[in-house]
């Protein structure tokens, strides 16, 4: 509960240098489109600063509370599963990135068996069967029913 | 040792002569293989439709089959981006439309680097003249002169769809000829634009005939036309020089290209596939029941012809544009 | 009673019950798949009922509408990944019953309500249709934008917790809704030079990144081999006991008269609807509070909402040929492609088309209920699948559906890059909804304000104030914003 605070300290100062950024940018805006953007930069500058006194007067008055009772346990991008969803992330990444280059059935054979790996999947035929069941139910719906294209990869066209 | 040595290069010699051989023939044979149709906009709009009718015949004439693409964004920049990435060996085309295509490129804030040498022209397929249309049942204006009379006086608004468009640019051309305060409201689609000329949000639409034409009757009256001659779909309907007002005309187009660089020989074939196709009259027919807009065909000169002549006319409006 | 023999013979022609059975079961398939809207479905099937019978056509084309809008209900409440953007709301509340333990009971709620809300908006198409028309016809720019202003009052209560990140959240969404070329004047706003951005940040890879990729890196925090969705399995009826259905009453009633509105509007479809009659339900709930964790209100009255504007969509384009939403756009161009004129003439000339649709409609709307009370049992069983098999399917139905709306491999990555922010956010306490919020609701903000300056040359204030629809919307925007303030106020002095 109380690590939120330091938390939001920090989120508080990002979104405040996103603000600065977006209004700063809104000058290059020629014209009356400038004005919404403009407004809202400031809005969302001062509502972070808000957050961010909020914060500092929480973090200042719960000071001892703090050093004694919280743990970098507590910080939710602290730990083992934050790696993991950051892996995950990365992964899904690479996939885009090969789904583009390769094509669609390349890509997504080499990203699922991976995922299942990743995720600890145990029983090899579940990667086989369930990879190539998802590869042909995806293109039966969408190459041959909708007639939607799906990339042959870029270096294939 | 040597006997292998001969065989792997006689073996060697024949792959590469087959390679070669089929580079030619590849040309002869054009084309071979489905042919990928860029439409960049949605599925279920003019410029789409229009080709799904066209498909067929052009099916027929080149003898391969044709896969609608659609890509829409940024006003059909999305898909000609895409267009003038492809491989020009002509299997891939795409719609062109005016004036999207030079509002595209023309407009300095989207700092685009492309011109018209980013692809290369095959035929036109349709235009579609605008028409200036008021609410049925607005007392003001019977005709075209009462309306330019009326705006000369007193500030009226037409719509618009999107910055730059050819209703847009023939309002400030207005404006700044005739005299009149025809304000310009800017929309998002045709919807939007029917709902409030019906309900007198707005006090005129110039918008592109099929719009009006696929309206109900009851409710729109054009007053004039900005093209050369009349409609065949509005006979009635006098056009803006027979009115006494110059220099107006405006006509949106829609046609086919391909990146630069294609093969003149297949640039030929294409041409003269979709001159066949478009000039076919049950597709003929066909459109005009169906869309309410005409086939024009006009070959890879004359369509470049036309963007040309598209370019030279927004390069002059361009202070009005603020450009 | 021509026409009535007309349409009865219709439907009893097997090409015609099959086309619908088609339909309905099109829509359902593409529906639940996130990525896949049923503008799409429609969009991808007309050239296929360009060989078909036009009654035929027009008879498929509504099935996969209302299916397709209902099935979006299936993956989020199962997956909190809504299948079509009308299901966003659907998710806040869906996916924790599901979470509690109540797939199966989620599922059937959320059909009940799509098929009330269905019926409902059919019903209106049936007999009021030329009178609403004319209604649609008082709204234009002052209206659209004080109604999304009046959507939006109400994200200051849609966080739950802190409301200065409700807040932030919601602001985050209007900017992002600015992105893009500036409609009125022609300028780019924070494009960064790319075409795909031109558009704005699209609608649908947003959603489906917001919700599904930060879902998918949540649930790899922890080893998946063994964990399922759920713990609390598959249990219970499909159907509401008596006292959840009499929660389920006020959303019933309220929402689909708010999803009719919002759908007869041309630009607003689903999405809005969906929204507007979730905003609405919370407003007016007696248990705020469980808005989000699983309020059978909240869910009800947004799966009830966005079927509600399938049939609102279609009454002024039939009658006057403007299309309510997106989808019955798509539709329009079916109609155009078949020969008919949308108008006083469809209704007259080409009667027994126009009415076979409609009780198409009622038809596809009862059987998608049918399907979906019946299988709801098998299909909560997905929770029973180890998150780490359902995780990269996920991420892959993403991908596909993001980029198969467009052919565009930038929509993929707009999906991605909101999805791994969406995480970020989540992860920090910031409320999903006035995000989702703030990127639909602002942009129709925005330009319905500036697109209003434009059409008049008197003064805003009097323009505004010379349109009854407008001061109604004023007043009840007003309202809405001190009400709760008063009551907050008197509390504390209750309290003292």
């Amino acid at each position: 509960m109380t690590i939120k605070s330091q938390t939001n300290l920090l989120v508080s100062a990002i979104v405040l240098i996103i603000s600065i950024f977006v209004f700063i940018s809104t000058f290059n805006i020629n014209g009356g489109a400038a004005y919404f953007p403009f407004g809202l930069s400031i809005l969302l500058g001062l509502l972070s600063i808000i957050l961010m006194v909020n914060s500092l007067e929480f973090v200042k008055i719960n000071k001892h509370y703090l050093k004694d009772n919280v743990t970098k346990r507590d910080n939710p991008f602290y730990g083992p599963s934050f790696k993991r969803a950051l892996v995950a992330g990365l992964m899904s990444t690479v996939y885009v990135v090969l789904f583009n280059y390769v094509g669609f059935i390349i890509s997504t054979l080499l990203f699922i068996p991976s995922f299942f790996l990743f995720m600890q999947i145990k029983g090899y035929l579940k990667y086989i069967f369930i990879t190539l069941g998802f590869i042909i139910f995806i293109y039966i719906i969408f190459v041959t029913i909708l007639r939607v294209f799906l990339p042959a990869g870029i270096i294939f066209d | 040792m040597k006997k292998l040595l001969l065989i792997n290069l006689a073996a060697f010699l024949a792959i590469f002569l087959a390679a070669c051989g089929n580079e030619s023939s590849g040309a002869e044979s054009y084309p071979n293989k489905p042919i990928e149709l860029i439409v960049p906009y949605a599925p279920g709009g003019g410029t789409d439709l229009g080709a799904r009718e066209l498909e067929p015949y052009i099916e027929d004439e080149l003898g391969v089959s044709i896969e609608i693409i659609n890509k829409e964004g940024a006003g059909g920049w999305a898909g000609w981006t895409d267009l003038i990435n492809a491989n020009p060996d002509g299997y891939t085309l795409g719609y062109l439309n005016t004036p999207n295509l030079t509002t595209g490129y023309l407009n300095p804030e989207l700092e685009r680097g492309e011109d018209l040498d980013s692809f290369s022209y095959i035929s036109n397929h349709v235009s579609d003249p605008l028409v200036l249309a008021v609410n049925k049942d607005d007392d003001r204006f019977e005709t075209v002169e009462d309306f330019i009379e009326y705006a000369k006086e007193n500030e009226v608004t037409t719509s618009s769809q999107k910055v730059g468009s050819s209703e847009h640019v023939v309002s400030l051309k207005m404006n700044e000829e005739l005299g009149t305060n025809i304000g310009i409201v800017q929309y998002e689609g045709v919807p939007e634009i029917r709902s409030d000329l019906m309900s007198g949000d707005i006090d005129s639409s110039i918008i592109a005939l099929n719009a009006v034409y696929n309206a109900d009757k009851e409710a729109i009256k054009p007053l004039a036309i900005f093209s050369e001659e009349r409609s065949e779909f509005l006979p009635d309907v006098p056009t803006m020089e027979e009115s006494g007002y110059e220099g107006l005309n405006a006509k949106i187009y829609r046609g086919i290209g391909a990146p630069a660089g294609v093969d003149s020989e297949k640039i030929s074939i294409l041409e003269e596939a979709f001159k066949n196709a478009i000039q076919n009259e049950e597709h003929q027919e066909s459109m005009k029941k169906n869309a309410g807009i005409k086939p024009e065909y006009q070959d890879s000169e004359e369509f470049r012809q036309t963007l040309e002549g598209e370019e030279e006319k927004y390069k002059e409006v361009s202070d009005l544009l603020g450009w | 009673m021509d026409i009535i023999s007309q349409v009865i013979n219709n439907f009893t022609s097997i090409d015609t019950i099959s086309v619908l059975l088609i339909g309905v079961v099109a829509g359902l398939v593409i529906g639940s798949i996130p990525g896949m809207t049923s503008t799409m479905a429609i969009a991808l099937l007309i050239p296929i009922t360009f060989n078909m019978d036009s009654t035929n056509g027009l008879i498929m084309l509504v099935s996969v509408y209302t299916a397709g809008v209902y099935a979006g209900s299936l993956p989020g409440i199962l997956l909190n990944t809504p299948g079509t953007p009308s299901s966003a709301a659907t998710v806040l509340d869906g996916y924790p019953l599901m979470m509690q333990g109540e797939g199966t009971k989620a599922i059937g709620i959320a059909t009940i309500g799509s098929v009330v809300g269905g019926l409902f908006s059919g019903v209106v198409l049936l007999f009021l249709a030329p009178i609403l028309a004319n209604i649609s016809l008082l709204f234009s720019a002052p209206e659209y934008f004080l109604i999304a202003v009046f959507g939006l009052t109400i994200i200051a209560s849609l966080s739950e917790g802190s409301v200065i990140k409700g807040l932030m959240a919601g602001t985050f969404g209007l900017l992002l809704g600015t992105v893009g070329i500036d409609l009125m004047t022609g300028v780019p706003r924070f494009t960064f030079g790319s075409v795909a951005l031109e558009g704005g940040i699209s609608l649908i890879p947003a959603l489906i990144g917001f919700f599904s990729i930060s879902q998918v890196m949540m649930l790899s925090e922890e080893k998946g081999g063994n964990k399922k969705l759920s713990e609390k399995g598959v249990k219970g009826n499909v159907l509401p006991t008596k006292n959840e259905f009499s929660e389920m009453v006020p959303s019933l009633i309220r929402s689909p008269i708010i999803g009719v509105l919002v759908g007869m509007l041309p630009g607003t479809g689903g999405d809005i609807g969906s929204w507007m009659s979730y905003n609405e339900a919370k407003r007016f709930s007696k248990n705020k509070e469980k808005f989000g964790k699983g309020s059978i209100e909240g869910l009800t009255a947004s799966e009830t909402g966005n079927n509600a504007t399938t049939g609102g969509s279609i009454v002024p384009m039939v009658t006057l040929g403007i299309p309510g939403s997106a989808a019955t756009a798509v539709l329009l161009g079916g109609i155009i492609s078949a020969g008919l004129t949308p108008g006083h003439e469809l209704f007259t000339k080409h009667g027994d088309v126009v009415y076979s649709m409609i009780v198409g409609f009622f038809i596809a709307t009862i059987l998608m209920g049918v399907i979906g009370l019946l299988s709801a049992k098998h299909i909560s069983k997905v929770i029973n699948v180890p998150t780490g098999i359902v995780a990269p399917l996920i991420v892959c139905f993403a991908v596909v559906g993001s980029y198969a709306i467009n052919n565009s491999i930038s929509d993929v990555w707009i999906m991605l890059v909101v999805g791994i922010m969406g995480y970020f956010m989540r992860k920090t306490g910031f409320p999903v909804a006035p995000i989702v919020l703030g990127l639909i609701l602002g942009p129709i903000a925005e330009e319905g304000f500036r697109q209003s300056l434009s059409m008049t040359s008197d003064s805003i204030i009097i323009y505004y104030l010379s349109r009854p629809i407008s001061v109604t919307l004023i007043i009840l925007t007003v309202f809405s914003v001190i009400v709760p303030v008063y009551r907050n106020f008197k509390n504390k002095k209750d309290t003292n």
